[in-house]
């Protein structure tokens, strides 16, 4: 499934005539405010969707995305170069939805369910999911399927959501995940592999008890 | 490597982030292995249905103006 990786960005014309993404905060941050257009072109709808599947509230979102496009307009002489932007920006927007949570108590984008943890529960799946009712063969079963998967994945505990979120929906690798989510890598791969074991559960795949523990 | 170890890098595998002598091992490990192919195969699965399940969003195009005219007030005056 190596075509899982995406290109580092939605628009790329030429990689060879494209700067990087490091060069033109370097730019920012000297001071040609007109650098910060193309980062914002280039993680906008990036940043925006991360955001919007933690958050419900539509102003909401759009408040914290603004913020962190803020924070990296007026903090970019903070940037260390030598490090990657998308790892920076995305611990930027981390952190926003994170106050956010604290803020308003709420973590969940959907659903009111608590996430549920290891025991006995685990194993009940979500009301609304019930057996292959989940698979989706229309388009409104794919909306439907597409509601519930909020819901699912809003039910993880936090930090495996995080991770899910940065690996499946925004392609980062798991090591640029690690940077963001300051831990080291082999717990992000714990993470990905309790959530993705609860994903399975509940999703109803592979009903018979996984070959790894999943 | 064994089955254990193969579970230990399979989302790195599948993802294509292994080094080069460790995805060898895992191909030749999944070659002889049937029920870490079939783990694979549903991992994939549900990685797969994850993706699908959830389209990105289209960025209100007030959005885009909202930051701009904010970045453009802090150009004007720093301490906005």
């Amino acid at each position: 499934m190596n075509q899982m990786r995406k290109d580092e960005s939605p628009e790329k014309p030429n990689p060879k005539l494209r700067i990087s993404d490091e060069e033109l905060v370097g730019r920012l941050a000297a001071g040609d405010h007109a650098a910060f257009n193309e980062v914002f072109e280039r993680y906008h709808r990036q940043i925006y969707n991360f955001i919007k599947k933690q958050v419900a509230e539509r102003e909401s979102v759009e408040d914290l995305a603004q913020e962190v496009f803020l924070r990296v307009f007026k903090s970019a002489k903070n940037f260390d170069v030598e490090k990657k932007f998308s790892s920076w920006i995305y611990k930027i927007a981390l952190n926003e939805v994170k106050r956010h949570w604290k803020r308003t108590g709420a973590r969940q984008t959907f659903s009111l369910n608590a996430p549920l943890g290891e025991d006995k529960s685990d194993f009940e799946r979500a009301d609304l999911i019930e057996d292959e009712r989940i698979l989706p063969d229309s388009a409104t079963e794919q909306a439907l399927f597409s509601q519930n998967l909020r819901t699912l994945i809003d039910r993880l505990p936090e930090k495996q959501k995080t991770v899910v979120l940065l690996k499946v929906y925004q392609e980062l690798t798991f090591e640029e995940i690690a940077e963001i989510c300051d831990c080291p890598l082999s717990t992000v791969l714990s993470r990905m592999r309790y959530a993705v074991n609860k994903l399975r559960r509940w999703l109803g795949i592979g009903e018979e008890a996984g070959f790894y523990g999943l | 490597m064994d089955c254990k170890a193969v579970q230990q890098v399979i989302f790195r595998f599948i993802y294509g982030e292994c080094d080069s002598y460790t995805l060898q091992k895992v191909k030749e490990h999944l070659d002889v292995c049937g029920a870490c192919r079939r783990e694979r195969d549903i991992i994939q699965e549900i990685l797969t249905k994850l993706k699908d399940g959830l389209v990105e969003e289209p960025v209100p195009e007030s959005f885009r103006q909202r930051v701009m005219a904010r970045v453009h007030a802090i150009e004007a005056d720093p301490e906005f």
